[in-house]
């Protein structure tokens, strides 16, 4: 490896195994949360519910589980780590270290995937005391899985950029993402609820989202998956555009 | 040899502003390799704004920096592998050990695992915190701190190292023993850069110093010319009885009630105290002492005016 790039592969590692040296707090939590949504959704619940798509109901809400828990572990890193490393100051052994801009934004974007996918994973790991899962389209899954997990680690790098308090960092995934997710076909079909909650849910970018997703699993789909992947490249390429600048600029990184 | 190929540092009328603050005003001055250049000032002088920006922990309105020939904008990563900084905040990171924080740090410069285990190691040793490898950087001492704060500077063995207060919180012992440290790494020629509250750290270790003041650098010159120049030496005069006034006449002095204090430069002291002694012989000068200035005492006549 060229001493250019030890830079980068260092401080992606260490942003990679920051997250393991607090498993109660990054690991646990997520996966015991989505181990009672498949009790009570898929055990309790899902009997009750007709197979939709031709799958049982606890197959059908996998798919958003895991962008769920995708989603969270993918924006937590990020944003996590550029807070506290900025409020303690330890991002100044970053900042003086001499990796460039893009490898900066990089090693942070793609420690949130790693992230991500960990949990999406362990997702499915717990599944498999449920039952069994298929992944019918693994290419458009994976392409779904990557963009998925890029444009929220950029969000995260983005609101642990911006926020000053530990409120403002919590405010994009209490108020937005998790509403978002709840809201973006989780647990249902359009046409499983009322036609002005299937309007809103139309106009949800994570629905398309948990639809791609579901799509690469199960090979059913609400929308045309290929929009959704075309309109999630645009989404990460003008997030990274935005990332970039902001670090090259030193935006709360330099006085 | 040109300028460049000599100096460490070249800084061309820095400005720093924050908001409607100026902290650097047109600061220029340069540091030659090898130097050990001391760089003082009271508290928001623009000492740590000015090696902020140095390091590019802090961006700048105007000027230029450029650190061993590589500006540090265009470029920044040839001139921070230059640089290590052991700034006036004490940080860590939450999540590591002293021994990983060092071996990261090692990392982000560009070395292998092997090589930087080995360094941290060597350096921890020297430091003596060899025992203290395992433990999280929060749970040591404030001068433990310190201490790992200035080996992860020179993880990296970097050709400048900037030293923003490094013995602050050090105990009188290890103080001593950070000044040696310094001075063998100086004579290695490695280049040191200190900011420093303690005028006599500074005395002591740097052959030149840049005085800062309301972001403006008021004075800089080789340490000794400095005290040459600026000393304000006292000639004590002791006298059973009030000595006569005209013998002071044209000298700054102060009466007190058993002696008399004539305020003069070093390089007069000589002639004025010959000039002394022969207008008091035989008006009852008892004895009299001569008290030299400190580097402190010129500081605080710079900064403040008194």
């Amino acid at each position: 490896m060229a001493s250019e790039s030890v830079g980068f592969y260092t401080l992606l590692k260490r942003e990679f195994l920051r997250f393991f040296k607090v498993p109660n707090n990054t690991i646990f939590p997520q996966l015991i949360t989505v181990t009672f949504y498949f009790i009570i959704f898929g055990l309790a619940i899902g009997p009750r519910i007709k197979d939709i798509h031709g799958v049982p109901y606890i197959v059908f809400i996998l798919p958003g589980l895991f962008v769920q828990n995708l989603i969270n572990g993918s924006y937590s890193n990020p944003s996590g780590s550029l807070f506290v490393s900025r409020t303690w100051g330890s991002i100044i052994d970053v900042l003086l270290a001499p990796i460039s801009y893009i490898q900066f934004s990089l090693a942070y974007i793609i420690a949130g995937m790693l992230r991500g996918i960990f949990l999406g994973i362990g997702t499915m790991l717990v599944f498999l005391f449920f039952g069994k899962f298929t992944i019918l389209h693994p290419g458009i899954f994976l392409a779904y899985v990557l963009l998925i997990s890029f444009a929220f680690a950029c969000c995260g790098m983005l609101i642990g950029l911006w926020s000053k308090t530990w409120e403002q960092l919590n405010i994009f995934i209490n108020f937005v993402v998790t509403p978002l997710t709840f809201l973006g076909g989780v647990f249902y079909t359009l046409d499983m609820v009322p036609p002005f909650l299937a309007t809103i849910t139309r106009f949800n970018p994570i629905f398309y989202m948990i639809n791609g997703t579901r799509y690469g699993m199960i090979g059913v789909a609400d929308g045309n998956v290929y929009i959704g992947l075309a309109f999630l490249g645009v989404l990460c390429i003008a997030l990274f555009a935005l990332v970039h600048t902001l670090i090259k600029r030193g935006y709360n990184l330099r006085t | 040899m040109s300028e460049a190929a000599t100096q460490a540092i070249i800084i061309n009328a820095l400005v720093k502003k924050y908001d409607k603050v100026t902290a650097v005003d047109g600061v220029s001055f340069s540091i030659k390799k090898g130097e050990m250049f001391g760089l003082l000032g009271p508290n928001g002088a623009g000492k740590t704004s000015t090696i902020n920006c140095i390091c590019q922990l802090a961006s700048f309105s105007g000027g230029t920096i450029t650190v061993c020939d590589h500006d540090v904008v265009k470029d920044y990563r040839a001139a921070k592998r230059k640089i290590g900084l052991s700034p006036q905040e004490l940080t860590f990171d939450l999540y590591f050990s002293v021994i990983d924080t060092l071996v990261y740090t090692g990392g982000y410069f560009g070395m292998r695992k092997a090589a930087a285990e080995a360094r941290a190691k060597d350096l921890l040793t020297q430091f003596g915190l060899w025992e203290k490898k395992s433990a999280m950087f929060r749970e040591l001492s404030g001068g433990m701190k310190r201490k790992a704060n200035i080996a992860k500077a020179l993880m990296h063995d970097p050709d400048i190292l900037i030293l923003d207060e490094p013995t602050a919180g050090l105990d009188v012992e290890s103080r001593y023993d950070l000044w040696e440290f310094i001075r063998n790494l100086n004579k290695q020629g490695t280049t040191i850069i200190l900011t420093t509250h303690y005028i006599e750290e500074a005395h002591r270790l740097c052959e030149r110093i840049g005085i800062i003041d309301r972001g403006k650098l008021v004075k800089i010159d080789l340490t000794k010319n400095i005290v040459d120049e600026l000393s304000r030496n006292v000639i004590r005069l002791y006298a059973e009885k009030d000595l006569p006034a005209a013998a002071f006449k044209g000298f700054e002095h102060e009466v007190h009630a058993r002696h008399v204090d004539v305020f003069v430069g070093k390089k007069e002291q000589s002639k004025v105290l010959e000039t002394l002694l022969k207008r008091l012989e035989g008006k009852g000068l008892s004895n009299f002492s001569i008290e030299e200035d400190t580097l402190e005492n010129i500081f605080r006549r710079l900064v403040n005016g008194k």
